[in-house]
């Protein structure tokens, strides 16, 4: 996985393609190009760093459809669209889907540089916040059932007492759960347990 | 073989009984040991039970009767020696003791020393005084200072059966006192009753007893207080309780119910309580276990013998269908058929061997039925009669031959006896033969016998004893009818005798003799002929007999014969030893053996010398009439020919023996019958000899005259007639008479005059169908010549025609005129042929009146032709039609006023080809000039449209028919022309066409703005790389290290996509201009190319691919680039929309171009749902849509685009799928490969 972040740029016309390339490369920026929406779904670049720029209007796959393989997929890839004539309709549809940013060729280098930086800002973010979570759930699988059950109910805030007539066994036994249940999770308070269940239950 | 077995035979119910029997008594055994177990610990666990209670109320009352002494006892040491003295004291001592008296229910009563009553605490009175001394617990009390508890005794105060407690009442110093006893009464509730009255059981119960006295104290029962247990010896288990054993038993107690009793004693009155139950209660629920196992065993046996039944019927089934199919077939006699394995089990096992049984038991069925079927056939089909009997003398088999002899049928044949079959008459002629064969010969004998039909036949009999290891079991009968044989040998020998006697009776030569000669037989005719007797010649040679040339001819003729053809007939000439000549007729007939050897001959002969004399006789004479070639024929008293001659034959074509068979008058013409009959009838008459004709048929259907004469013979009745064929010239005679009447009738029927001439000119013949005709009669013109009757002027020419015609034997026409009736000039025409080689036929027709019909209808003709022609000039001014003729040679221009008023010259101005050309508009002078062609091949039609310049300066629209004639060289001589002023309609066609042309410009704007989308994204894409490139640029050349390279290759992209833009713009403003058409070489390749790309938006919105299949020649055509850019952009749109609703991967247009010779086709084929057919002619027609939204313009507009660059369009439906719409186009010359 390659942690710097690229730009990955998705364009029928060579022209385009390679004038953006130019332009971003003299931004000190890295670009990967790709003349098909295919293409680039085959590559392994889905989970990697940085954001998409789209053209709207390709043969095949065009960007709206790559739009909604690419969220099937569970990439989060910001995707900033860049159209020919974008009427209304269509960046509005790309906009609720998620789209990043929805601009219109020809672009100013301005106005896309400064989007691209946002969508660094943002998938850097998603990105670590992912990492966390995937964190959380590991430890979260690396409970046994019975253990994952107290867990539910402390967090609900049951008391030991209550968990122990809850499940039907004793209290004694439910401490010790309780005790692994805080170290596999690697929390030291129950509020910090809490937190880390909400954290994935949001 | 009986099947039905009883049902107690069955394996199946005898299993089913046994398995039961077995699985019944299991089960029972199994009950009983059952039953009898939990009885027994039942009883141990009940008597158990039972003794632990009685041992808890014996502890009660134990406890209860020692409480009540130890009260007793503590009262009575409280008894003092003055309260003895003092009873009233004492009395109130005593009722001051309430505690007594609710202990002792019967009451308390003090005694003194010597046992008298004197304190008492009770409800009866009368006790004080009483003296108890008799009572053993106060004796003790009061005798021996001992405490005791009393058995029960009637009380006879308390009128009840009571006991008592009685403790000594001493003083300090030991002495008795007295007694202090305490009463219990039994017949009232009392202390005891708490614990005996509870019930033991639901019909148990307690009972205290006295074992010492065998007493009963009290009991659950309360009717058992005071009875006496049963005397010792009568119920050993209560004798042994009495004995002092303490636990159960079971026993009959006294009211003879079976009890479970449980015993034990109370030490402080030596008593012994005693619980019972009744044993039925006690074991009450092994009985109902008893009873519950009993009904599940009886179900269970049924079950199991029902389920067993089942079962065993169930795997027997196969083995009782097989057992049925096997009975069937054997009831039936049907064929045996294998039985069916159902389950592969013993009895499958079983049916299996048994099929394999059945097999070979069928084969050898078939071969014995067939071998049986063998003999059969053979013993039914010999001619003769087969039976056999056994040694019983029962017939067992006879043969349909061997029945119908002896008439019986089948069914009477079947083991009928010997002796009924053949009565008693001929079993006894049999005897001795049947005795024979029984006796192990074989016999055979002829003899007669009657047949049942009464009728005598004969049969020959063989007897054939039929041995089976030496023993004779039987005989077979073979009988031969020879009835026919006995009746033929006997009809032979009668007729032998009758041949003889008519070969002696015969007036001719009978001889019969061996192939060597030897005879064997000659009649006394023939014995006679050689000087012999009949007996003399049997035994010689014949041919002895005969003379040399005899002995060959015979020989001859024998060897001639064979078995095809034994008999021959010859006549010959032969000398009598007398010297005598003698013609003879012999038939002879020779006999042959088997192998075609002749074994003999039997010769008849005849002397025919007289006849044979004159038959040659006759002979002589036939010969004439054979040669004779006239028809000679003679015919019998019945009218048929007996005899004809070959020419008769030769000439109908009948066969001689056709002839004679019917008779004559068949063969005469049915009209002619009765004519000849009555000819030859008159026969009678004097006169023999007649003549007449007649028509005969032939045979093959045509008919002959024949001129006849007849002779008839009145001594035989014999008509002899000779005939000649007369047809021939009867027939040329008739057609000549027909040919001269015909002329005849022709020659009068003709209306002409005809006369015949000869060389010199004279008349040899004149004739008219009407005398009047000629001028002269006709006998004037014979021998006179043509000159001596016409006028010199007309004689002249005819006779110099009569001339010519006899020497070329052609015909020569002249015409000349004479003066007729009533001053009126006749015409005639004449005509003449040669007729012989000198003569010549004149034929004259007057024509005169035919002549002037002629004319008249000529001066008619004329008369109408010029009012037509007026006609046509009044249509030509109606119509606006100019007409005009220009002559070539002379080149002046005749025109009618019409044509001039349309040109605008005046009516006098004189024309020719040059003042016309000035007229014409200068631009189409040239097409008005080539008009006029310089060579024209037969006529020449042609038709031009021009303008003409009035000399008022006003242009007009001309269209000119012109049908130029050649003459015979082929150069033009004559133009008719006929010129028409179409302004008007040239004017609205302009008018039409330049609204067309708005029409298109204005679709084409509609198109744009469809368009304007695409448009704008393929300017928006060189325009984003422009921007992207240029700022690209500007940050590197920010950078402090600049790359040249990179910026030049920057720049030169630039220029490049600002061409690309400027590409795009120069296309949509071509597309807005209105200007002319103009037209110049496209290269149609590049510009589908440049198409596509346009579309490339438009067809992704659609979902569209596009595949192009383009010419390698690159095709060039003459046409308008962005006209044809509408088309091809307009196809393209409709195939997109056409496959909108189809599946997208499905959505390719195929845009191909192809070069043929001289033509362009350009294809745009799409996958769609195809043009419906109906729609297919209209499509191109205007405002014709299948869209939703179109106007219909489109394809209308291609249309015309098309049609004026002098190409077509068309659209058809693909085989497969969707449309094609082709567009073919005329190449150019400049087409590059």
């Amino acid at each position: 996985m390659n942690m710097k972040p690229q730009i990955f740029l998705i364009d029928d016309q060579t022209a385009v393609i390679k004038a953006l390339t130019r332009l971003l490369n003299s931004a000190s920026y890295e670009v990967s190009s790709f003349e098909k929406a295919q293409d680039f779904l085959k590559s392994d670049k889905l989970n990697d760093a940085g954001c998409i720029i789209l053209d709207l209007a390709m043969p095949v796959m065009d960007g709206l459809a790559l739009q909604r393989e690419l969220s099937a997929r569970d990439c989060s890839l910001p995707i900033i669209f860049l159209s020919g004539h974008g009427n209304i309709d269509t960046s509005v549809l790309a906009m609720k889907r998620g789209a990043f940013d929805f601009l219109t060729k020809p672009v100013n280098d301005e106005r896309l540089i400064s989007a691209i930086k946002a969508a660094f800002e943002t998938n850097q973010q998603q990105r670590a916040r992912k990492a966390e979570l995937n964190d959380i759930q590991l430890r979260l699988a690396s409970l046994t059932p019975r253990e994952r059950e107290v867990l539910d109910l402390v967090v609900e805030g049951h008391l030991n007492k209550q968990v122990a007539s809850i499940l039907g066994i004793a209290e004694k036994t439910i401490k010790i759960h309780r005790a692994r249940v805080m170290a596999k999770m690697k929390v030291r308070t129950i509020s910090a347990l809490v937190r880390l269940i909400d954290n994935i239950d949001f | 073989m009986q099947f039905n077995i009883r049902p107690w035979q069955s394996i199946q119910t005898k299993l089913t009984l046994l398995s039961l029997a077995i699985f019944w008594s299991a089960l029972w055994a199994l009950t009983f040991y059952s039953q009898n177990k939990l009885h027994e610990d039942m009883q141990r666990i009940s008597g158990e039970q039972q003794l632990s209670t009685v041992s808890l109320v014996a502890d009660q009352i134990q406890r209860d009767l020692s409480d009540r002494l130890d009260a007793l006892s503590k009262i009575s040491s409280s008894v003092s020696k003055g309260m003895m003295k003092n009873t009233e004291e004492l009395q109130m001592f005593l009722e001051q003791r309430q505690l007594l008296q609710q202990l002792f229910n019967g009451g308390v009563t003090v005694c003194n020393a010597d046992g008298t009553a004197i304190a008492d605490v009770s409800t009866t009175t009368g006790r004080i005084g009483t003296n108890y001394m008799a009572l053993d617990t106060v004796a003790n009390a009061l005798k021996l200072g001992k405490s005791s508890i009393g058995s029960p005794v009637y009380g006879e105060k308390l009128n009840a059966p009571v006991f008592t407690m009685t403790v000594p009442i001493k003083s300090q110093e030991g002495k008795i006192l007295g007694s202090l006893t305490g009463v219990v009464n039994l017949g009232s509730s009392n202390f005891l009753d708490y614990i005996i009255q509870n019930q033991y059981g639901s019909h148990g119960g307690y009972v205290l007893s006295i074992p010492d006295k065998r007493l009963i104290v009290t009991g659950t029962d309360k009717k058992n207080i005071m009875q006496a247990l049963p005397a010792k010896g009568n119920n050993p288990i209560i004798d042994r309780f009495v004995d002092g054993y303490e636990g159960s038993a079971t026993f009959t107690d006294p009211f003879h119910v079976e009890v479970l009793a449980s015993v034990k004693r109370i030490p402080i009155s030596n008593w012994m309580i005693a619980a019972k139950i009744p044993v039925a209660e006690a074991f009450s629920p092994a009985r109902n276990m008893q009873q519950h196992i009993f009904s599940i065993a009886l179900i269970l046996s049924i079950a199991t013998g029902v389920l067993t039944w089942l079962i065993l019927r169930a795997q027997f089934m196969p083995l009782h269908s097989a057992i049925k199919t096997l009975n069937n077939n054997s009831k039936n006699k049907s064929q045996l058929s294998p039985l069916p394995v159902t389950r592969n089990d013993e009895i499958g096992m079983l049916i299996s061997a048994f099929n394999q049984l059945i097999e070979t038991l069928r084969e050898r069925e078939l071969a014995l039925q067939e071998s049986e079927q063998f003999a059969r056939s053979i013993a039914f089909n010999i001619p003769g009669m087969v039976s056999y009997w056994n040694t019983s003398l029962h017939c067992t088999f006879a043969c349909e031959e061997y029945m119908n002899w002896f008439g019986k049928s089948v069914e009477q044949m079947q083991n009928i006896s010997m002796l009924d079959l053949v009565g008693e008459e001929l079993y006894l002629q049999n005897k001795p033969y049947i005795d024979a064969a029984l006796c192990g010969e074989n016999v055979q004998f002829e003899r007669a016998l009657i047949k049942p039909d009464g009728e005598l036949g004969y049969t020959w009999g063989h007897y054939i004893s039929h041995k089976i290891n030496g023993v004779v079991v039987g005989f077979f009968v073979f009988e031969s009818d020879i009835t026919q044989q006995k009746k033929i040998k006997q009809a032979l020998e009668k007729s032998e005798v009758q041949y003889r006697r008519l070969a002696e009776d015969m007036p001719l030569l009978v001889i019969s003799f061996m192939s060597n000669g030897t005879i064997t037989y000659a009649n006394s005719l023939l014995a006679a002929t050689f000087s012999r007797t009949q007996n003399q010649l049997i035994g010689t040679n014949f041919f002895d007999y005969l003379s040399e040339i005899d002995k060959t001819t015979v020989l001859e003729k024998m060897r001639l014969l064979s078995p095809e053809s034994p008999i021959e007939s010859h006549e010959h000439l032969t000398i009598l030893p007398s010297g005598e000549e003698v013609y003879q007729r012999w038939t002879n007939r020779a006999f042959f053996n088997a192998k075609g050897e002749m074994i003999s001959m039997q010769a008849v002969g005849e002397d025919i010398t007289s006849r044979k004399r004159l038959e040659n006789e006759r002979e002589k004479y036939f010969r004439f009439f054979q040669l004779s070639t006239d028809i000679l024929c003679i015919a019998d008293t019945k009218g048929c020919f007996k005899r004809v001659s070959p020419s008769f034959t030769k000439l109908t074509g009948f066969e001689e023996q056709e002839l004679l068979t019917k008779p004559f008058m068949d063969f005469v013409v049915p009209e002619d019958r009765a004519r000849t009959a009555k000819k030859l009838n008159t026969r009678l008459q004097s006169q023999p000899e007649r003549r007449f004709e007649n028509h005969y048929i032939c045979k093959d259907g045509n008919t002959v005259l024949l001129s006849w004469a007849a002779y008839f013979d009145q001594e035989s009745g014999m008509t002899y007639a000779s005939a000649r064929d007369i047809t021939n010239l009867r027939q040329i005679e008739d057609a000549l008479r027909e040919s001269q009447a015909r002329n005849q009738a022709l020659i009068s029927a003709i209306p002409d005059i005809i006369f015949t001439n000869n060389r010199k000119g004279e008349y040899l013949s004149v004739h008219a169908a009407d005398p009047g005709m000629l001028y002269f009669s006709s006998d004037y013109f014979l021998h006179k010549k043509i000159h001596d009757i016409l006028p010199q002027s007309i004689a002249e020419p005819l006779m110099q025609a009569v001339i010519s015609a006899i020497d070329s034997n052609t015909v020569q026409h002249v015409q000349y005129r004479l003066p007729g009736d009533f001053e009126q000039e006749r015409i005639f025409d004449a005509r003449v042929v040669s007729s012989t080689k000198d003569t010549a036929i004149t034929i004259v027709r007057d024509i005169t009146e035919l002549e002037q019909e002629r004319m008249h209808h000529e001066q008619q003709l004329n008369h109408r032709l010029r009012t037509s022609e007026q006609d046509l000039a009044l249509a030509a001014d109606a119509a606006k039609l100019g007409n005009c003729l220009y002559d070539f040679s002379q080149d002046t221009i005749w025109a009618s006023e019409q044509w001039r008023l349309l040109y605008g010259f005046t009516l006098t101005e004189p024309l020719h080809i040059s003042t016309l050309l000035q007229r014409v508009h200068h631009a189409d002078r040239q097409v008005v000039i080539q008009a006029f062609p310089d060579k024209v091949i037969d006529t020449d039609k042609c038709e031009i449209e021009f303008r003409i310049e009035l000399p008022d300066g006003e242009i007009r629209w001309i269209v000119t028919v012109a049908h130029i004639e050649a003459n015979t060289k082929g150069a033009p001589m004559m133009a008719r022309c006929v010129s028409l002023d179409i302004t008007d309609r040239k004017e609205t066609e302009l008018e039409l066409q330049n609204k067309r042309s708005e029409v298109v410009r204005l679709s084409r704007i509609a198109m744009l703005g469809e368009l304007s989308g695409a448009l704008a994204h393929e300017l928006n894409q060189p325009l984003t790389a422009i921007l992207s490139n240029a700022q690209a640029a500007q940050r590197y050349l920010t950078q402090d290290k600049l790359n040249l390279t990179e910026l030049k290759n920057i720049l030169q992209d630039i220029v490049d996509e600002d061409q690309r833009a400027g590409k795009v713009i120069h296309g949509l403003r071509q597309m807005f201009d209105k200007g002319n058409v103009i037209e110049d070489l496209v290269n149609v390749n590049e510009l589908i190319s440049d198409v596509t790309r346009i579309l490339r938006s438009d067809m992704i919105n659609h979902g569209v691919k596009p595949r192009l299949e383009l010419d390698p020649i690159k095709p060039h055509i003459k046409a308008n680039q962005v006209q044809l850019q509408q088309v091809m952009i307009n196809l393209l749109m409709n195939a997109c929309d056409a496959m909108a609703s189809v599946h997208a991967s499905e959505r390719l247009v195929i845009i191909r171009t192809q070069v043929t010779h001289d033509k362009l086709l350009i294809s745009v084929i799409d996958q769609g749902y195809g043009v419906d057919a109906t729609a297919l002619d209209s499509i191109f027609d205007s405002f014709f849509t299948t869209k939703e939204r179109g106007m219909g313009l489109g394809l209308s507009i291609c249309k015309k685009i098309v049609d004026a660059a002098g190409g077509e369009i068309w659209c058809e439906n693909n085989a497969t799928r969707g449309a094609s719409f082709h567009v073919s186009l005329p190449l150019q010359a400049e087409t590059n490969t």
